[in-house]
């Protein structure tokens, strides 16, 4: 602000980028002084999320020179960790944090050194850095760092999220990329102090945002993008936001809504009256056709959960105090995930809810199809080469265009929209809204929730909430932004009942036994614990020495094997053919590792290479991970039967020995089962790279704009699976004293029924190693287990599918029940 | 080149079909003669893998990485069933059966996927084992084929073209007209492409899902009494080796294992290609190891060349 020595600390020179043959950034130089608050703003697609990418390195520019402290540096030479190094650091709009790592790991991604080990005790330094900076952002936010994001409210995460790039070592220039787009009043003003406080301390801040409001308030220059190029740039305090709005294209504020049907009877839509459901508490309200109803009220009071509730009965039907008289549409703005298909063109993804419009004799009409396609085209006013262009080929406004286009196409009466202009410039809104009224004159109604106080002036009603209630309606002329934040705050007077609930609920949830009792993995240990109760009782020689060794010893193979399938899984892939690469490594312990020891090495690590080489394929070509493991597994197996024919050969003394070894208390297949669990463990989430691991399984490019290689991890993944298979191999050979190429096939599905019965999730990034050991060892002694209770061996298969059936089925239910707090 | 490369992701089946034709074009060279009667032979043998794999790919198209591992099971049971009660010469009897008990196992299947949510592949296996049984017990009473009639028609031959590559052709079209340009089609892949997505669209996931499923099963059981009756009796691994080349044929042939993209002339081309492949190296006089080698490397190498679609 009184900075009056300038010092110049980045400058983005001619800078180019194209994809395909759409230019984005087109030639623009930018620059930026030492502790200088930059507002940029530009209609969607203006290609400010571009230039920024560009900035962070995360997107390579086609030309241009970049200058960072007087260093340049060509752009084909700057990358992800040149600007690290550079201490320039961003929050983005779509937020880059893994879900399933803690607060306090996410900030570890980005604050660990890539090379070397950290210092002992590295945990808490950093969960410990990680409290000061979320106390110094954001007083008060009440975020655990050991909770996990996914636990998080959406507004907690972009607090995490720009809380991180503010942890950046030796910060230079930070960017925030829609940084209010979720955040509350207060939690904004909070942003807006940091702001000042970095600028004050020297760090150039970049705020990038479609509420001009803000830029006005906290930026000194505002830079102005129009269709990839700068259009203007200058002192804000030259500017007011009309001039911003007319410079990006847009027209004024329309004249103010004509006070519509002031006393005018409507017809009933929806009625609700006195309804509850989790998080909503007595919502009584109604929306008359051709209304615009808005929901308002602080974030997190229970809207989004309204909008729900009142979609669910217009699709579903028949619930006596919720009733709506049509059908429904639901808009949302969370584009990516309830939002666009992303495989599909514009047309497709406008048509889909509307498609009972556009059949011919059962089967859907193309000229149809075209043409309600084109219509909405034209009238939304597309940025794109034409209805066919890729949805993924738009920009984010555009995407919310079409899947506005869709909620309305589909014909039906009421058109929920869940915050439709998240992250959408103001142009586009005032489209979006005109689109809106129209919509209603025409006889249909809306229902409208959004964070901006400001849009819900568009409603002819509004509700406002607060924790579950609707503590005020709000009618016509009495729609004003004051008074909806005045009413924002008013608390519902709660019935003593609710308050006993609450208290109860309190107090079940505080139990950690109870939270570990329900927790997915305890699923294998109760299997594990009642077939070796029914062992005992049927057979009690199993309770000896000699029996677990045998017992356990069998179980052993699964247990290795089903590890190596597990950190497949946490990176989001799966391994079809790992039963046999099993085979494979039990006949190369056989054959080769029994005759000639070094050879037999040899062989191993030329199997590891292979099967590494699996992940490299997979990453490079973006193969899918299941065929490309259906493909090895036949490879394997080839392989296998070309070493040997048939079942034969014989286990190395060593390894016969080894699985012989006198240890104390128990026999030493238990302790290889312990030691497996607690490597796993460690493995997982102990070390430094467990958390790289993981965070890719969840979310790829969060880890990558942190510098890490994608393909090295998952590399990783694939390396420590090998080897973990190799030591299934060596124990399923100890374990049949020879080998039989196709002996190991069985492995395949149990490998992934056992991961899954362990507590590990299909997508990636959850797995839980201990459950995983105590899963193969409880599915391994089923069998053992029917055979003594003299069950026909015909009825086995039946007994583990029903087993494991049952066992994933109550797992989910008492997941469910202990996620309803 | 940027048309060229969208025509190519528009049309995935391309890259089997044009494996299939060099592979021909090399069995011919080995052979010594071009022979449109090798093709015909082998488009016939690859109509199971073609069925199976239509089965598979309307599952696989649902998204949320299913595949329906019961399908060789249903495929066998089928198989049992239909020979049991047809030879009785209770025809009507025995297909009413068959239907109860496809449509039985696809309500199944689907209902523990949504409902009780158990991951398609863990849920189908669940099932699939608890069949296997039943196939285990069934089996002691009847291993032969279905009747004279059956056996006949799927021998049968019109016109140089078998009776079972019409019926496939005639399958090619009914799906492709289901899946590209019915509301059902349009719906399934929405769902592959997000279950949420598509529930906020306003499609009713649950129903579509079950759908699926009971469509599936009906298919393989469909194979079972063809295979039995093509090879003349029934046996109790008969339908596992259909799964993995079935599912092969159909990623090769251009749909989405992650789901919402499919491709059901893909699907029959990936079969026929597969089934030359095994009858190129059979000629080549390759052990049985090898040929297991050069399979797993064709499926990489068709997967290479195709060009993906970025997301």
């Amino acid at each position: 602000m009184e900075n009056t020595k300038k010092e110049q600390c980045l400058q983005m020179k001619d800078i180019v980028k194209q994809y395909g043959i759409t230019t984005a950034v087109n030639h623009v130089t930018f620059c930026a002084d030492r502790g200088e608050v930059i507002g940029l703003v530009g209609a969607n697609g203006a290609g400010k999320s571009t230039l920024m990418g560009i900035l962070t390195g995360t997107v390579p520019a086609t030309e241009g020179m970049m200058v960072v402290n007087g260093v340049e540096t060509p752009t084909d030479k700057y990358h992800t960790e040149t600007a690290m190094q550079s201490g320039i650091a961003a929050a983005y709009q779509e937020l880059s944090l893994c879900l399933n790592l803690s607060v306090y790991e996410n900030f570890a991604v980005s604050l660990l050194k890539h090379k070397g080990t950290p210092k002992t005790g590295w945990r808490k330094a950093i969960a410990k850095l990680t409290k000061e900076y979320l106390d110094q952002c954001f007083p008060e936010s009440r975020i655990d760092v050991n909770t996990k994001v996914s636990e998080l409210s959406i507004e907690q995460q972009q607090m995490v999220e720009i809380c991180r790039a503010v942890a950046t070592d030796n910060l230079n220039i930070l960017v925030l990329d829609e940084p209010t787009s979720s955040l509350g009043t207060e939690r904004i003003n909070q942003l807006h102090e940091t702001v000042k406080r970095l600028s004050s301390q020297g760090v150039t801040i970049i705020y990038i945002t479609h509420k001009l409001e803000e830029i006005i308030k906290i930026t000194n220059r505002t830079v102005l993008m129009n269709n990839g190029e700068v259009r203007w740039s200058g002192d804000t305090k030259s500017v007011t936001i009309e001039d911003l709005i007319q410079m990006m294209g847009g027209k004024l504020k329309n004249e103010q809504k004509e006070d519509l049907s002031e006393h005018k009877e409507l017809e009933t839509l929806v009625s609700v009256e006195n309804y509850s459901a989790p998080g909503l508490k007595n919502i009584t309200m109604t929306i008359g056709r051709g209304e615009i109803v808005g929901i308002s009220g602080l974030g997190g009071a229970g809207q989004r959960e309204l909008l729900n509730e009142i979609f669910r009965a217009a699709k579903q039907k028949g619930k006596k105090n919720l009733q709506v008289h049509g059908d429904a549409s639901f808009v949302s703005g969370d584009r990516q995930k309830e939002g666009i298909f992303p495989l599909w063109s514009i047309a497709d993804n406008i048509l889909i809810s509307g498609m009972h419009q556009l059949t011919d004799h059962g089967l859907l009409s193309k000229k149809k199809c075209t043409d309600l396609a084109q219509f909405w085209y034209d009238k939304l006013k597309f940025k794109a080469e034409g209805q066919e262009a890729s949805i993924m080929s738009l920009s984010g406004g555009n995407q919310q265009k079409a899947i506005i286009g869709r909620g309305i196409a589909s014909d039906a009466d009421l058109i929920i929209l869940d915050d439709p202009t998240r992250g959408v410039d103001a142009e586009t809104k005032k489209d979006i809204y005109k689109i809106l009224n129209e919509a209603c004159s025409e006889g249909k109604s809306v229902l409208l929730y959004s964070t901006e106080d400001n849009e819900m002036e568009e409603c002819d009603r509004v509700y406002v909430m607060n924790e579950g209630h609707i503590v005020k309606e709000l009618r016509y002329s009495e729609v004003t932004i004051d008074n909806i934040i005045a009413a924002s705050f008013v608390r519902a007077e709660e019935s003593e009942q609710e308050k006993g609930e609450e208290k109860q609920e309190g107090k079940f949830s505080t139990g950690a036994l109870v939270k570990l009792l329900r927790a997915p993995s305890m699923i294998a240990a109760y299997i594990l614990i009642f077939v070796w109760i029914m062992l005992g009782i049927y057979n009690p020689n199993t309770q000896t020495r000699m029996g677990l060794t045998l017992l356990i010893g069998n179980t052993l193979p699964l247990v290795f094997v089903a590890i190596g399938q597990m950190f497949i899984i946490l990176v989001g892939d799966i391994n079809m053919g790992i039963g046999s690469a099993l085979g494979l490594v039990n006949v190369l312990c056989a054959t080769f590792l029994f005759d000639n020891p070094f050879l037999g090495l040899c062989s191993m690590v030329v199997f590891l290479a292979a099967y590494c080489a699996v992940a490299v394929l997979v990453h490079l070509r973006k193969m899918p991970s299941i065929v490309v493991s259906l493909g090895m597994q036949s490879i394997w197996l080839g392989i296998a039967i070309t070493i040997q024919k048939t079942p034969g050969g014989s286990a190395p003394e060593w390894l016969l020995s080894f699985l012989k070894i006198q240890t104390p208390v128990f026999p030493i297949q238990v302790y290889l089962c312990v030691i497996m669990a607690v490597v796993g463990y460690w493995i997982i989430f102990r070390s430094k790279y467990g958390i790289i691991l993981r965070g890719i399984g969840n979310n790829p490019k969060a880890i990558e704009k942190h510098g890490w290689s994608y393909l090295q991890a998952h590399t990783m993944a694939y390396l420590l699976s090998g080897c973990f298979v190799i030591l299934a191999g060596l124990m399923l050979t100890g374990v049949s004293r020879g080998s039989d190429a196709n002996g190991a096939s069985t492995y395949q599905m149990l490998s992934i029924a056992t991961v899954l019965l362990g507590g590990c999730a299909f997508a990636g990034g959850i797995v839980e190693p201990v459950g995983v050991v105590i899963a193969a060892v409880a599915i391994s002694l089923i069998s053992s287990m029917l055979t003594f209770m003299g069950i026909n061996s015909n009825y086995q298969t039946a007994v583990v599918g029903i087993i494991l059936l049952v066992a994933l089925i109550l797992g989910g239910f008492l997941q469910k029940g202990g996620r309803k707090k | 080149m940027i048309k060229a490369n969208k025509w190519f992701s528009k049309n995935p089946w391309i890259w089997s079909t044009i494996g299939f034709v060099v592979l021909w074009l090399v069995i011919s060279v080995v052979s010594g003669k071009f022979s449109i009667e090798t093709l015909f032979l082998n488009i016939t043998l690859a109509s199971f893998t073609f069925l199976l794999g239509i089965a598979e790919m309307m599952v696989i198209t649902s998204g949320d990485g299913a595949l329906d591992l019961s399908l060789p099971y249903t495929m066998t049971i089928s198989a049992y069933i239909a020979a049991a009660t047809f030879r009785d010469g209770n025809t009507w009897k025995g297909i009413l059966i068959l239907l109860v008990v496809c449509v039985g196992i696809g309500l199944l299947n689907g209902m523990i996927n949504v409902y009780l949510h158990v991951h398609a592949m863990i849920g189908t296996l669940a099932v699939g084992y608890i069949i296997y049984t039943v196939i285990l017990e069934y089996s002691k009473y009847s291993t032969k084929a279905p009747t004279k009639e059956i056996q006949n028609f799927v021998h049968g031959r019109i016109g140089g073209l078998s009776v079972l590559t019409i019926l496939c052709v005639l399958f090619v079209i009914l799906m492709s007209v289901v899946m590209y340009k019915t509301k059902l089609g349009k719906k399934i892949h929405a769902i592959g492409q997000g279950h949420h997505i598509a529930y906020l669209a306003g499609i009713n996931v649950n129903r579509i899902i079950i759908l699926i499923f009971v469509c599936s099963s009906l298919i393989a059981g469909l194979t079972g009494v063809l295979v039995s009756a093509y090879v003349g009796g029934s046996y109790q691994t008969m339908g596992d080796s259909y799964l993995i080349p079935s599912i092969a044929a159909t990623m090769v042939g251009g749909t989405l294992i992650s789901g919402g993209k499919s491709c059901v002339v893909g699907a029959f081309t990936g079969a026929v290609m597969f089934v030359l492949l095994s009858t190129l190296l059979n000629l080549s006089g390759f052990s049985a190891s090898m040929q297991n080698i050069a399979e797993g490397v064709v499926i990489i190498l068709i997967l290479f060349a195709a060009k993906k679609d970025t997301n």
